[in-house]
């Protein structure tokens, strides 16, 4: 009886202890400055372990089709190199003051994961969902599977293009390009379907 | 006075907005931006055909299917420049 009621006390000490510090305004939450490691893992594995449980369920589609590498690189230009990096550039002002620092997707070491079937789902659904008190959004709230699935093919195939051949796939043909005021038909893709997302 | 006092407050405003639609859309209709922007795209395409030329492909993995995205974007930058904007030189 002794022993439950010392476990409740601890408890009880610990829960108005954690309410205390917290209500008291005297944790840091700025950017500028690092979780302690403790709590960095902590929050990692968290996030790790939150990711791959809640994608482990997604139908991965073929992310080898080159139009889909075609349009994800024009969406990842516009929406992710800001914070994500591109080849040639190794910092912007987003990627230097985000805390925790966003993944640079030109690293090879770092996007190997995402060729895997569970790396690709778990990719897929940070873009879709986004990820809490982090910076990154949700991006399912405005675009469609088809489009982030696109951003995951294209990010997949990163790490081997240099900054000539990024630019090249990453021009949007159809906004950019297609949308010039001449006249006549736009269509350049051949087929009659043009390109797109 | 009187000419505001008898159109009712909803009228004037769909007025309102349909005379600031028609005169922004003649505005966007304008020739002369037209021909601006098509002369600022083709300078970007230019440069565009510039990085292309000097690509070299002998390193390339043509069966990766970034590079074939790459070149089918290529493909199409090429006919698109050569159409708009080569047509549009030799003519001026």
């Amino acid at each position: 009886m002794k022993f439950l009621l010392g476990v409740l006390l601890t408890v009880f000490v610990a829960i108005v202890g954690i309410f205390i510090v917290v209500t008291s305004g005297v944790i840091n939450i700025g950017a500028d400055q690092a979780h302690s490691p403790l709590v960095y893992n902590f929050l990692e594995a968290a996030r790790t372990r939150s990711i791959a449980n809640a994608s482990k369920d997604i139908a991965v589609p073929n992310l080898e089709k080159t139009e889909m590498i075609s349009s994800g690189g024009a969406d990842y230009k516009d929406m992710c190199a800001g914070c994500h990096l591109s080849p040639g550039v190794e910092s912007t002002d987003f990627s230097a003051s985000l805390y925790p620092k966003p993944p640079n997707f030109t690293n090879t070491e770092l996007v190997e994961r995402y060729k895997t079937d569970a790396g690709a789902q778990q990719a897929f659904w940070a873009i879709k969902h986004g990820i809490m008190a982090s910076g990154m959004p949700a991006w399912g709230a405005s675009h469609d599977d088809d489009r982030m699935w696109a951003m995951v093919a294209f990010i997949r195939s990163l790490p081997e293009l240099n900054e000539n051949q990024y630019t090249m796939l990453t021009t949007r043909i159809d906004d950019d390009m297609l949308g010039m005021s001449f006249d006549g038909e736009m269509d350049m893709s051949g087929d009659g379907s043009g390109m797109q997302h | 006075m009187s000419l505001f006092k008898s159109i009712p407050l909803s009228k004037s405003i769909v007025a309102t907005a349909i005379a600031l639609v028609v005169s922004t859309s003649a505005l966007a209709h304008d020739p002369k931006m037209h021909a601006e922007k098509d002369q600022m795209n083709c300078e970007k395409m230019e440069k565009h055909m510039q990085m292309m030329g000097k690509m070299d492909h002998s390193k390339m993995d043509m069966k990766d299917p970034a590079m074939k995205a790459m070149m089918t974007n290529m493909g199409k930058m090429k006919a698109m420049y050569q159409k708009h904007c080569v047509t549009s030189k030799s003519d001026s």
